[in-house]
């Protein structure tokens, strides 16, 4: 079996011959196992690209990430690149201007609407750019069938927050002027679904949608319905229907909405280390394939033996039917390579049957 | 509507309205501070039981800043009890600060003095700062896994420039825990806001509360610095 057939079958929450291995390697993780700067791997297609492979052929696990939210960079959006302060910034064409410090990750600079009435001028990223695709195609083409791609598609509430109204300023519209974040949520909606939609036109065997700020550290339950799941719902919903299958994501504590994600649609729920696989297992099993949840933390620092209890405790509260074994989240820069072997080599070894 | 109530129900709209009529019906100010800090303690609290959430909560902390901005040329600041001085801000490299706000908010809402530097400051400032505005305690913030290590950064900066005898560090934020703390040596960590509050005021209580401070700097103007 290989992985691609192996990832399948666990998103189908089948049994495979082994569990699968995939572990979220992030920007500040692949730009280390290729030895380049993480602005040159985030604005590069080529080089994301070489990022990427290396560290699937260098760690042999089940998937690809390919983990960009609008896709590949354009030759406008390089062009507009500059550096200020020792950051490298990065206007995208969701109005949304990043920056890109010389070590570590990409960062909101400036969210794309100063007010909602900016929101009638927004435009929908142009999809027709070929370097949009130019990744995603590359990976297809190098893996041939070996490995399960997945492609990202921005999710509309964390990225309403976080991209287009930054954080502070959204936790607040959405008590004080909640007509207007749905609006900009059904924009965002779209902008999902349409890339989401050319993802599986190309090919791409899995979506992903990471939606960290609907957390229920950071919303109650009450908001979460009204906010994040309807349109979780619709992307999951619009791109089932074209073919496609979604995993979503969330970093923090998901236990009060276990059984809400379950309904979106996803074919399978990625939870943080504060969810219990065995209770989610249970409440949740039976709908959607199960994700996770080896701690970053432990995988950053932790010994030997941390590491593969860690990935032992997993595999046995979530069993080996419908379950991928990963990371709790996108990896900690500065994880050594040796560590993240040692997360690999246990999930084969103990997820096997 | 009484202004403590204003403030725990986080309303934005209406609670300059209420401070004026207060003051222009004799209210001493100090009084409407010490509402405006009681109603901030219940919002704590609702924020630790998990009744009240980011939005609930921040829309709360803008009540009370609109509040405090009103009333604060007014105070008298020798009747007012500071529980001590802190310095807080967003490590290098890292925009998320919605987190430490809650916290700095929170701890003027408990009678801190707190100066709040914003995000993505470089270590250095950390370092000036804490020469210049001698705070009892620098809470350091990282949301990402990527710019965590910039509080150890911090920290060794703070003893290179002799100044980490004369100031307790804490941190907090998603990418933080107790043990990160233990191994970079500073002297506490807090999972969330509330808890920030507490830790701050068992450490005080360690250092032995200071002296009255009569200056209290415009702290809301260095927020949006």
């Amino acid at each position: 079996m290989n992985s691609l057939k192996r990832f399948r079958e666990a998103m189908q929450r089948g049994t495979p011959d082994r569990v699968p291995v995939a572990p979220m390697v992030n920007v500040p993780h692949a730009s280390r196992v290729l030895g380049v700067k993480p602005w040159e791997y985030v604005t590069e297609n080529k080089l994301y690209v070489k990022g990427q492979l290396k560290a699937w052929r260098l760690y042999g696990y089940d998937w690809i990430f390919n983990h960009q939210p609008i896709q590949g960079i354009t030759r406008e959006e390089r062009r507009a690149m500059r550096v200020e302060n020792g950051f490298v910034v990065l206007p995208t064409e969701l109005g949304t201007t990043l920056k890109i410090p010389l070590e570590g990750g990409p960062a909101v600079k400036e969210p794309a609407l100063k007010s909602y009435d900016e929101l009638d001028k927004l435009e929908m990223p142009d999809l027709d750019k070929p370097e949009r695709w130019e990744p995603l195609k590359a990976l297809l083409e190098k893996t041939k069938g070996e490995v399960y791609i997945c492609s990202k598609v921005p999710a509309p509430f964390h990225y309403a927050a976080e991209w287009m109204r930054g954080m502070e300023n959204f936790m607040l519209d959405m008590i004080t002027q909640p007509i207007e974040v749905h609006r900009l949520l059904e924009f965002m909606t779209e902008v999902a679904i349409e890339i989401g939609k050319r993802q599986i036109d190309l090919g791409t065997h899995g979506i992903m949608m990471e939606d960290p700020s609907a957390a229920a550290q950071v919303i109650s339950p009450v908001h979460y319905r009204e906010f994040a799941y309807p349109y979780e719902k619709k992307v999951c919903s619009a791109l089932r229907k074209y073919g496609g299958e979604v995993i979503i994501h969330i970093c923090g504590d998901t236990t009060p909405i276990l059984e809400d994600l379950a309904k979106t649609g996803a074919s399978c729920l990625s939870v943080d280390e504060s969810v219990d696989l065995r209770d989610a297992k249970r409440r949740v099993g039976k709908r959607v394939a199960l994700f996770g949840n080896v701690s970053v933390d432990t995988i950053y620092r932790g010994t030997r033996a941390e590491i593969e209890g860690n990935v032992e405790k997993c595999i046995t509260s979530a069993g080996s039917e419908g379950y991928i074994v990963s990371s709790s989240c996108g990896l900690h820069a500065g994880t050594p390579i040796e560590n993240l072997k040692v997360m690999v080599n246990a999930g084969k070894k103990m997820g096997a049957r | 509507m009484d202004i403590k109530k204003a403030v725990i129900e986080g309303k934005i709209y209406e609670i300059e309205e209420l401070i004026s009529q207060a003051l222009e019906s004799g209210k001493a100010s100090n009084d409407i501070l010490k509402e405006m800090i009681s109603g901030m303690e219940v919002v704590s609290d609702l924020f630790e039981r998990k009744v009240y959430y980011v939005p609930e909560t921040l829309l709360s902390a803008h009540a009370m800043q609109r509040g405090l901005d009103i009333i604060r040329p007014l105070l008298n600041y020798d009747k007012v009890e500071v529980q001590g001085k802190v310095l807080i801000g967003t490590v290098a490299g890292d925009v998320h600060d919605i987190g430490k706000n809650l916290v700095s908010m929170f701890l003027e809402g408990a009678g801190f003095e707190v100066k709040n530097l914003g995000r993505d400051v470089p270590t250095q400032v950390f370092v000036e700062e804490t020469r210049k505005y001698k705070p009892d305690i620098l809470g350091l913030s990282a949301m990402m896994s990527t710019t965590i290590v910039k509080m150890r950064e911090v920290i060794e900066a703070l003893e290179e420039a002799g100044l980490r005898d004369d100031v307790l560090v804490i941190i907090g934020g998603a990418a933080a825990s107790e043990s990160y703390a233990r191994e970079i040596g500073a002297d506490g960590y807090a999972s969330d806001a509330a808890k920030a509050v507490k830790l701050c005021e068992k450490l005080m209580k360690e250092r032995g509360k200071r002296e009255l401070v009569k200056e209290i700097p415009r702290s809301h103007a260095a927020r949006h610095a």
